[in-house]
């Protein structure tokens, strides 16, 4: 007992390279500590137990995990929080941070944390936040850039260079048409394109890079208004579902959640996917057994194309911790998180899984593993994510739902530019109609 | 009680007066009698209070509450915002949850047409075929059965496992294997995700259908029918004339809840499409509860609730006129 | 009646009905069928359609129990299904009783409250029950929130009201004079119910149990709402399973079999009694 007690007094002395390690918990024997997280790879509990092994022995902290599916999560949380009936912490998505943190039950860990923040890049720390009021919400867990993934035998059997593939979307578009030609790929073996609609939880990551690369925005600069039914964002997504419309696109993915997709990448029946850095990292996982042969072989990593603006974006995000405050074991929980957030563990966890660390220093380092990884750590230098306003969760649910409706209008035969526009609208309203909650 | 210590003077007073008296049952005079029926009533009302009477208070007072995510956590004691969220819902064109409520009305009344259509048609069609020397009957007949023992939940993730565009067993039948259609239709998402919740539906509403339907069935007279034949009627006309109207009481019961129960359906469209099913197969039900718990605009839901209950007694009130003379009958 | 007497005696017309009927039942059983057959595939034929009938593989039936607390979900199915169904037909019983027997001030309003309760959408309870599970929390040494309690006092309001009127029509078959006799013998009122009326009621009882049982278990849209980890039911376990694992198809169906089980056992053990009683509730109104 006594060594545990000397490491866990010692715990705090491990962050050299940072510039602060927050408060130093009230050691203690044993204790315990339930943690909900999502699934973040192909054997998502398994993983994380491993991760936090080594804690455990330090600590003699007996740590619970639960998993949540992303579909279900929000609503989960959000009762959570508001019955104070669940885990000491949850993961939660970095865009939805501050419609928790408004909605209340969760802890401001600005005594604990508060001189961590020196550890972070700025964009990181900002989805601590909570726009308009003070406190730290969440801590900082992992971050991920979405890329395209394309089937590098796939591309070279439709002639096509990958340096010259993806360069921007019309570009994207004639690719897709080109893989089409390929025997087997039109459709009746696999099909150049899919990508899931209303029911993946991040669809709206999907969208708005393209979005974003035609000049539009998801609301206006000051947050008070939604602009979302703008021309450029009309455009954009009338390309998108266009995709769909022109048999490019498999319409049975959109019956299907994010992680069932990825498996109609991994199981070779997708040529093209844009998707985030995990399913990169599962590829030499042998205990993976979603993947064929001839999909785990060929695997390519692009970056999303650039739009008419001239400018190419991508979606960073991630995902956060947040502590509720009905927790009865808030010490524990807390030490939890610090270690956590150590670098070593950090990209312990990234080469588990394949996301990126949240620590500026763990991030530096991890872009050092491998020209994907490179590839990975430049998007995130360029991505975009949204305002961290309380209404932002809430906003980011009716454009997912929105959005899906257009898709499965391309499906069904009932799309076209008019069509966009007034789902778009449609969005518009419900996101003013949100924001105009907080007056 | 001071109302039954009335009665027993009152019965008392008058044993056997003049004029119109309900008739009073012997042995309403003694006190263990007079207190017994409310012991017995008391732990169900008591029940009944705490989970049916107070909350529906509860619900109309939370009708005229402004609760959103900045004002949940005042629960009962958020503001109030008088006739607000009725107004929103039925005439605010420009507001979000006031088409969304259109649509799942919408979508309700067409779920709720065709599946209690269905359900009791087919269910009636079933018990006529069970009600014949079939070889094997008894086995058929609980066999017949088993898809209402399939807990719904079960059922749903089932349906959504088949109904998929690509790899589901509904598209391998109709495409595949019976060359009905030759595009795979999709049914998950889109204008045919109505049919994927009315069918699983009405599958598991059948048995219970045939179930009374038959008992009724095998309860009528075969005399009546002979002397039907004997004055020359067919097939359909004994149907119609002596069948029909001797079941119709059964027909009412069910016709009035499989209306109810088919209006508030939840569980099967969130099991299989999540808390929004899309605009073609929202019902009522998910939109409140999405709207009251992913959203928090608890007010809204509560006043959408209310008004469904009163769309609920419109509907008693309409079946209650025509099935009336049914329930006198059953009495 | 026999349907055979309208539909006349014809041969051909009666094989061609046999054949019609048994097509019929073969319609209604295949999705079970599919169900049974395809829990027993793997994730990856399933998720690109393939079928193997000839290799069969268990294994969804043995890792399903590992992936997710399954067993910790269905015992709190089973619990608290079995616990409101026990208070629901208690309550009943002792109310449909009164209601049959006695004609009493406030009984016809009672009565009409009682319908007047399933005309009400569910969410008009859920709400202030959601937001009421909160206060008391907060205010009270309360906590009914994710609790097994909370639930069984929940259902168990919602299915007496359905409970009563199956037991009245039970108690309403039974003959007076089996209750008078036992008053001459010196029995109470109460003291006839007990001895003499409920043992002659046994079956109407394990049917309304039943009933209970079968309603709870598969009840959605508050056991969504008001549990959590602890007191999570079978229906929402398995939601958030295909929420999580969603690509794994053979589990989820998997657990789809194992969760029809108990249903199946209850019902088919009691199915004479159900079905007599809830016909006889439809028959006699």
């Amino acid at each position: 007992m006594v060594p545990a007690l000397f490491l866990a007094a010692c715990g705090g002395d491990d962050d050299d390279d940072a510039s602060g390690s927050g408060d130093e918990a009230t050691t203690q024997e044993g204790g315990e500590v339930t943690i909900q997280i999502m699934p973040n790879g192909p054997d998502p509990v398994a993983d994380f137990e491993e991760l936090v092994a080594p804690f455990e022995d330090e600590t003699g902290i007996d740590v619970t995990v639960e998993e949540a599916g992303w579909d279900v999560q929000f609503d989960q949380i959000s009762n959570q929080a508001t019955t104070g009936e669940g885990p000491d912490i949850t993961q939660a998505g970095t865009t939805q941070v501050p419609f928790f943190a408004n909605l209340g039950g969760f802890v401001d860990l600005t005594d604990l944390a508060g001189d961590m923040e020196g550890n972070y890049p700025e964009g990181v720390w900002t989805t601590t936040q909570l726009s308009g009021q003070d406190g730290v919400w969440a801590m900082p867990w992992f971050t991920e850039a979405r890329a395209i993934y394309y089937r590098t035998d796939v591309l070279e059997a439709a002639g096509l260079d990958p340096e010259t593939a993806f360069t921007d979307w019309d570009t994207f578009r004639e690719t897709l048409q080109a893989i089409g030609e390929v025997p087997g790929w039109d459709g009746t073996e696999g099909w150049p394109f899919g990508q899931p609609g209303g029911l993946a939880f991040d669809l709206v990551h999907h969208v708005f890079p393209l979005i974003w690369s035609y000049g539009g925005q998801e609301l206006n600069d000051d947050n008070t208004e939604s602009t979302v039914d703008s021309d450029e964002a009309v455009e954009a997504v009338t390309f998108f579902g266009q995709l769909l419309a022109d048999g490019l696109w498999d319409p049975a993915t959109l019956e299907l959640d994010g992680t069932q997709t990825e498996n109609e990448f991994k199981n070779g029946s997708l040529a093209v996917w844009i998707g985030g850095p995990w399913t990169l990292a599962s590829v030499p996982r042998t205990d993976d057994e979603n993947w064929v042969d001839e999909a785990r072989d060929n695997v390519g990593i692009a970056p999303l194309p650039s739009g008419p603006s001239g400018e190419a974006f991508t979606f960073v995000g991630g995902s956060n911790l947040m502590m509720f405050e009905s927790s009865d074991h808030q010490d524990e929980a807390w030490q939890l998180l610090q270690y956590l957030s150590q670098d070593d563990v950090q990209l312990q966890y990234a080469e588990i899984l394949g996301f990126f660390p949240s620590t500026t220093s763990a991030q530096e380092e991890r872009a050092t593993a491998d020209e994907n990884q490179a590839a990975f750590y430049e998007a995130i230098q360029q991505g975009r994510s949204y305002a961290p306003i309380a209404q932002w969760g809430a906003i980011e649910n009716a454009y997912k739902t929105h959005f899906g409706t257009i898709l499965d209008g391309a499906v069904g035969g009932d799309f076209s530019a008019d069509s966009v526009r007034s789902e778009l609208e449609a969005a518009a309203t419900e996101a003013n109609d949100l924001l105009a909650q907080g007056e | 009680m001071t109302t039954i210590t009335d009665e027993t003077e009152e019965a008392a007073a008058e044993p056997s007066g003049p004029g119109p008296r309900p008739r009073r049952r012997r042995g309403l005079a003694t006190l263990e009698h007079t207190r017994l029926p409310y012991a017995l009533i008391a732990p169900a009302v008591t029940f009944m209070v705490l989970i049916h009477i107070l909350p529906m208070i509860g619900g109309l007072v939370l009708s005229l509450k402004r609760l959103n995510t900045f004002t949940f956590a005042r629960l009962f004691g958020a503001p109030w915002t008088g006739f607000d969220n009725y107004d929103t819902l039925l005439f605010d064109a420009d507001n979000s949850v006031h088409r969304g409520f259109a649509t799942a009305l919408g979508n309700t009344v067409v779920y709720t047409l065709w599946t209690v259509t269905l359900t009791l048609g087919l269910g009636l069609v079933v018990a006529l075929l069970l009600n014949r020397p079939v070889p094997g009957q008894r086995v058929l007949r609980t066999l017949m059965l088993t898809p209402w023992v399939v807990p719904s939940f079960v059922m749903a993730t089932l349906w959504q496992f088949m109904w998929r565009s690509d790899v589901g067993i509904v598209n391998d039948i109709l495409v595949d294997w019976t060359h009905v259609v030759d595009e795979r239709p999709v049914w998950l998402n889109g204008p045919n995700s109505m049919w994927a919740i009315i069918v699983p539906s009405v599958w598991r509403g059948i048995p219970l259908a045939m179930l009374i339907f038959l008992a009724g069935l095998q309860a009528i007279p075969e005399e009546l029918l002979e002397a039907a034949a004997i004055d020359g009627a067919g097939p359909w006309r004994q149907f119609r004339h002596v069948i029909f109207p001797l079941i119709r009481p059964l027909f009412a019961v069910q016709l009035l809840f499989g209306v109810i129960y088919a209006s508030y359906q939840f569980a099967v469209p969130w099991i299989m499409m999540g808390s929004n099913p899309g605009p073609h197969a929202d019902l009522l039900m998910t939109l409140v509860v999405r709207e009251s718990f992913s959203n928090k605009l608890v007010g809204l839901g509560a006043a959408a609730s209310t008004l469904m209950m009163i769309g609920m007694l419109v509907w008693v009130a309409a079946w209650y006129g025509a099935f009336r003379r049914d329930l006198e009958m059953a009495r | 009646m026999n349907t055979s007497s309208i539909v006349g005696g014809r041969r051909s017309t009666k094989i061609a009905l046999d054949v019609l009927t048994w097509l019929v039942l073969v319609v209604m059983l295949a999705p079970i069928v599919y169900l049974v057959l395809a829990s027993l595939q793997d994730n990856l034929s399933l998720s690109t359609g393939e079928f193997d009938l000839f290799s069969p593989s268990f294994e969804a039936f043995t890792t399903m129990w590992s992936r997710v607390d399954y067993s910790h979900f269905l015992i709190n199915s089973i619990v608290i299904s079995a616990g409101a169904a026990a208070l629901a037909t208690a309550f009943a019983s002792t109310a449909g009783y009164a209601l049959a027997r006695f004609r009493f001030r406030g009984s016809r309003p009672y009565e009409l409250t009682i319908i007047g309760t399933q005309l009400v959408p569910g969410s008009m309870f859920l709400l202030p029950v959601f937001l009421g599970f909160i206060w008391l929390q907060q205010h009270t040494f309360l906590q009914l929130q994710d609790t097994r309690w909370g639930m069984v006092i929940v259902y168990t309001a919602f299915f007496t009201p359905v409970s009563i009127f199956l037991m009245r029509a039970f108690f309403v078959a039974v003959p007076r004079e089996l209750e008078d006799a036992a008053r001459v013998d010196g029995c109470s009122h109460f003291g006839a119910f007990v001895r003499v009326v409920l043992p002659a009621t046994a079956p109407g009882i394990a049917a309304t149990f039943v009933y209970s049982f079968l309603f709870s278990f598969d009840e959605v849209l508050f056991a969504s709402q008001l549990t959590q980890d602890d007191a999570r039911t079978l229906p929402i376990g398995i939601r958030l399973f295909t929420s999580a694992h969603s690509e794994q198809y053979a589990q989820l169906l998997a657990a789809g079999v194992v969760s029809t089980l108990p249903i199946m056992v209850a019902f088919f053990a009691t199915q004479r009694w159900l079905v007599k009683g809830l016909t006889a509730g439809a028959v006699k109104g």
